[in-house]
């Protein structure tokens, strides 16, 4: 009954937004739904649901830019519940000894301005730099962590009979050393061996060896010449973002995982030389010490949208 | 209020006490504040308050759990909307940033409407809410999207059709 009901008011509504509807089309329309309450109180609830539209609507808000927002990712949520579904089941039947499946599949994640330390399995000790994803999977074979979005350092134990690998959206590392750091964000990767060498396998079937005390940056398509690292790198550790002599919008990009909101930059202002070394708890405060030394102004219309721009 | 009710409260209390520190605990680890874990907990005995029907319970952290775990999918749902509409503004040269009042209201707005379209293709997706929201025609949506305007008449077709049936839930 219902279905025949929904079936004939979707055909309806469906001619009625073609452009193409008739005013016979609407009369009829008006008289299909005044023959049956049912039909008359459906449409009147369709038309209250979709009264939430039009607060975009006022707003001005594109049916492109609400599509964009709604393809939003939601896949920590899969994860979670697996984690947490391990957690019921331990609190319900406490008397069983069993390992914690927590152990087994972790979800790791670090908000805006957030530094996490974590204690792998292994003996691993891990720092998740602010907003970055990683998945632990271990298993007898082998020891995996998978950096979903942003920047870890690792401190590896020592496992003769399992291989330790990174494992992101672009490469697969193989590390034979006992630290080293990786970032990688919207494709673009960067790899710093801290001591011990490691491997790395590009997407694109190109493999690279990395010495201690080496670095690369890499994206989809290859990588990037390697380098001697630079103690800044691995500044933000200690809570400090450390530059000498690199463009403005390297710096941005690095205060982004701290900035909750947008941070524009304008590509006019991107190539200007910086130096300095900048506490990262407040980003702020570094974007108005960039201001004071650089031609820059910094637009903030609302505390989640800053924006930097020439003088 | 009536006798019932009060056992009720009494009961939920009771749970309150032996658990909230637990969970908020437990709920800590997946959230980057004390504070929203608080929060959630409290949210979740509240929910449990609302609902008469579930006491005695014989796992309480279980259904505790259960209850966190769906407030917590609500909570991260809203903030990775937030973010994504923030990025989405931000790409788009033609917006400009939003009022907190405005943003605030949008991510209300957005969360209702995600639930609205969950699960549709996100083909499906976008040509109702350039119909909706846009108001173009179907032959505009076509050209827009690059599909056949067959297809848009399906996709609408869907897009209402569960709109109609959440509209008799």
């Amino acid at each position: 009954m219902n279905d025949e009901l929904i079936d004939s008011a979707t055909r309806w509504i469906v001619l009625l937004r073609s452009g193409q509807a008739t005013a016979a089309d609407w009369q009829r329309y008006e008289q299909w739904r005044a023959e049956d309450p049912r039909r008359e109180a459906l449409c009147q609830q369709l038309e209250t649901r979709l009264g939430v539209f039009q607060i975009a609507q006022a707003q001005g808000v594109s049916g492109k830019v609400l599509q964009q927002a709604l393809e939003a990712p939601t896949s920590r949520r899969a994860v979670l519940r697996g984690a947490l579904m391990g957690a019921a089941v331990i609190a319900g039947a406490g008397w069983l000894a069993r390992p914690a499946l927590e152990d087994l599949t972790a979800d790791l994640r670090t908000g805006t301005g957030e530094r996490r330390t974590v204690e792998l399995a292994d003996g691993s000790e891990m720092l998740l730099n602010a907003r970055s994803t990683a998945d632990i999977q271990f298993d007898a074979q082998r020891r995996v962590v998978r950096l979903r979005e942003g920047e870890l350092l690792v401190k590896i134990a020592k496992d003769s009979s399992r291989a330790f690998f990174i494992q992101t959206d672009q490469a697969r590392l193989h590390a034979y050393g006992n630290r080293l750091l990786l970032r990688e964000r919207e494709g673009q990767g960067h790899v710093v061996a801290l001591s011990g060498a490691l491997e790395i396998n590009g997407q694109n079937g190109e493999r690279l060896q990395l010495d201690a005390g080496q670095e690369v940056s890499y994206d989809r398509f290859g990588f990037g010449p390697v380098q001697a690292s630079s103690s800044g790198a691995t500044a933000w550790i200690d809570g400090f973002l450390q530059v000498r002599d690199r463009p403005l919008a390297e710096v941005i990009d690095a205060l982004r995982p701290y900035h909750n909101g947008v941070l524009r930059l304008d590509p006019a202002v991107a190539g200007l030389r910086v130096s300095g070394l900048y506490r990262l708890d407040n980003p702020d405060q570094i974007l108005d010490t960039l201001a004071r030394t650089l031609p820059i102004h910094i637009t903030r219309r609302t505390g989640l949208w800053v924006t930097v721009g020439a003088t | 209020m009536s006798g019932a009710d009060t056992s009720h409260s009494d009961y939920v209390g009771g749970l309150f006490r032996s658990h909230y520190d637990w969970l908020c605990s437990r709920l800590h680890r997946h959230l980057d504040s004390r504070a929203h874990a608080e929060d959630i907990a409290a949210d979740t005995f509240v929910q449990l308050l609302s609902s008469p029907g579930v006491a005695p319970i014989r796992q309480p952290r279980a259904l505790l759990t259960t209850i966190a775990q769906r407030l917590m999918y609500q909570l991260w749902r809203r903030r990775d909307l937030e973010r994504a509409y923030l990025d989405a503004l931000d790409q788009d040269e033609t917006s400009s940033a939003p009022s907190p009042e405005d943003l605030a209201q949008m991510i209300e707005a957005l969360q209702a409407i995600d639930q609205l379209l969950d699960g549709l293709p996100a083909k499906v997706k976008a040509t109702f809410l350039l119909s909706q929201l846009n108001g173009l025609t179907y032959p505009e949506i076509a050209a827009e999207l690059g599909i056949s305007q067959r297809s848009v008449s399906d996709y609408m077709a869907r897009a209402i059709n569960r709109c109609l049936r959440l509209c008799l839930e």
